[in-house]
C-alpha cells in the first residue's frame, strides 16, 4: 500500500520533474520554395508532342522542365534538451513551373506548366548551438501534381476549354518520401532564417499504371495525356497502355522566417 | 511573455495568409459564398478573321442578368457540380429564370443543363481569366476547321 502511494506521488509530480528535464519548442515558418520536376514520362509525352506537329512547330518543347516556384508553410514541435531537438511539423508547399511553350507557325502555341502541391509531414532532429540551428528530417508527403496544358491563341487569349484536344489540368497524387536538412540562423530573438532543403523520391514504382494523370472534370471525355500522339489522334478513346503517369520527383527546397519559442531559450 | 504571444498571433496569421492563397482549395465556395448571387456585368463577343490573329468585330452586353451559385450539389454531386440558376432580363425587364449546374475548379468553369433542368444560357466549358471572392471573369472560344480562332466570349462577374 505503501509502494501504491509513492507511485501516485511520483506520477503526480512527474511534469513538474519533466519540465525540469526537458525542453519543448514550438515553430512557424514561411517562405519562398522551390523544386526542380524531375519525371522520365513526361518527356515521353513532349517528345510525342514535337515529334507529331514537327513540320507545323516554330519551337517545340523543351525537354526539361524548368524549376517550380511558390511558397510554403510549415509549423513543428519540438521536446528534447536545450543542445538539441526531436521534431514533428506539418507543412504545405505550392510551387508551379513557368510553362513550357510549343510555338506553331501559326502564331499559336500550347502551354504545359507543372504545379506541385504537397501536403508535408516533417519528422528529424534539430541541434540547438548557439544562434544556429540545423537538423536533419524525413518527409512523408501526400503530392498532388497537376500538369497544366493551355491553348494560346495568337492575340494571347489562354483557353483550357474544349476547342482543342489536350486542353485540361491532368492531376494524379501520390504518397512519397523525403529525405533532408535545414539550418537556421536567429536574426532576433524568437526569429530565425531558415533554409530547408529535402529530396522528394519517387515512390510505388512498380505500377505506374495506377497513377496515370487524369483530368476530373467530368464532361472531359478524353482526359489522359498519350505516349503516342498519333495512337491519340487515331483513337483517342483508347488510353490503355498510351497514358502518361506520374512519376514527378526531385530536389525541393524552401528558405524563409521561422519564429520559434521555446522553454529552455536564453 | 505577452510579447511573444503576439509575436505567435502575427506569425498564425501570416501563416494562414499562405494557406490562404491555395488556390486549389477554394473551389465552389468562392461562388456560393453569402447570398451566392453574381451580377453579369458584361458579355464580350467578339470575332476574328481567318487565321485568328486580329478581331474584326465585337459587341458588347451589359447587366443582362444575374448568376446565383447554390450550395446544393446536384445529381451529379460525386463530380462535385452544383446548382445554378440564371436570371436573365429580356427587352422589357422581365426576368426568367433557368436552372442548370455548375462544376467549378478555379481554372474552369463548366456550365451545363441538369437532367431534368432548362437550356440555361452560357452552356460551355470555361476557361477561368481571373477568380477572386469579388470579380470573376471567364472566357470560352470557338474555332473554325483549320483550329484558328473565330470568336472569343468573355463574360465579367461581379459579387452583389
Amino acid at each position: 500500500m505503501r509502494k501504491f502511494r509513492n507511485l501516485i506521488i511520483l506520477v503526480a509530480f512527474l511534469p513538474f520533474q519533466i519540465k525540469a528535464q526537458l525542453a519543448f519548442s514550438f515553430s512557424a515558418d514561411a517562405g519562398y520554395a522551390g523544386s526542380t520536376v524531375k519525371s522520365a514520362e513526361l518527356p515521353i509525352f513532349l517528345a510525342s508532342y514535337n515529334g507529331y506537329n514537327g513540320s507545323t512547330m516554330s519551337t517545340p518543347f523543351k525537354m526539361e522542365q524548368s524549376a517550380a516556384r511558390g511558397k510554403y508553410v510549415n509549423f513543428a514541435v519540438g521536446i528534447g534538451s536545450s543542445k538539441g531537438k526531436f521534431f514533428l511539423g506539418f507543412g504545405r508547399y505550392l510551387v508551379r513551373t513557368p510553362a513550357n511553350e510549343a510555338k506553331f507557325n501559326s502564331g499559336e502555341a500550347r502551354d504545359i506548366s507543372v504545379e506541385l502541391k504537397d501536403a508535408s509531414t516533417e519528422m528529424g532532429y534539430r541541434f540547438d548551438a548557439g544562434r544556429l540551428t540545423g537538423g536533419l528530417q524525413m518527409d512523408l508527403i501526400l503530392r498532388t501534381v497537376s500538369i497544366y496544358s493551355e491553348y494560346v491563341f495568337p492575340d494571347g487569349s489562354r483557353s483550357l476549354s474544349a476547342d482543342h484536344m489536350l486542353n485540361g489540368v491532368y492531376t494524379n497524387f501520390r504518397l512519397q518520401i523525403g529525405l533532408g536538412a535545414n539550418l537556421g540562423y536567429k536574426i532576433l530573438p524568437h526569429l530565425y532564417v531558415i533554409g530547408k532543403c529535402d529530396y522528394v523520391f519517387q515512390t510505388d514504382k512498380s505500377h505506374p499504371e495506377y497513377h496515370d494523370f487524369q483530368d476530373l472534370q467530368m464532361f472531359r471525355d478524353v482526359d489522359y495525356l498519350p505516349r503516342d500522339m498519333a495512337g491519340y489522334v487515331a483513337n483517342s478513346w483508347n488510353s490503355v497502355g498510351n497514358s502518361i503517369s506520374n512519376d514527378i520527383h526531385g530536389l525541393r527546397f524552401g528558405i524563409g522566417l521561422q519564429f520559434m519559442i521555446s522553454n529552455n531559450e536564453e | 511573455m505577452k510579447k511573444n504571444i503576439r509575436i505567435l498571433i502575427s506569425s498564425l496569421i501570416i501563416a494562414a495568409a499562405f494557406i490562404g492563397c491555395d488556390k486549389g482549395d477554394m473551389k465552389i465556395k468562392k461562388l456560393n459564398h453569402g447570398n451566392g448571387i453574381w451580377t453579369i456585368e458584361s458579355v464580350h463577343y467578339q470575332y476574328y478573321n481567318l487565321g485568328g490573329s486580329s478581331v474584326i468585330s465585337d459587341s458588347t452586353i451589359s447587366n443582362p442578368g444575374e448568376l446565383i451559385f447554390f450550395k446544393n450539389a446536384t445529381l451529379d454531386a460525386l463530380y462535385d457540380y452544383y446548382l445554378l440558376v440564371a436570371n436573365m432580363k429580356d427587352i422589357n425587364g422581365n426576368v426568367s429564370a433557368y436552372r442548370g449546374e455548375i462544376f467549378f475548379d478555379n481554372e474552369r468553369a463548366h456550365i451545363t443543363t441538369t437532367v431534368d433542368g432548362d437550356a440555361i444560357p452560357y452552356q460551355g466549358l470555361w476557361t477561368v481569366e481571373k477568380s477572386n471572392r469579388l470579380k470573376q471573369v471567364w472566357s470560352i472560344f470557338s474555332v473554325r476547321t483549320d483550329g484558328s480562332l473565330y470568336s472569343k466570349t468573355t463574360l465579367s462577374l461581379k459579387k452583389k
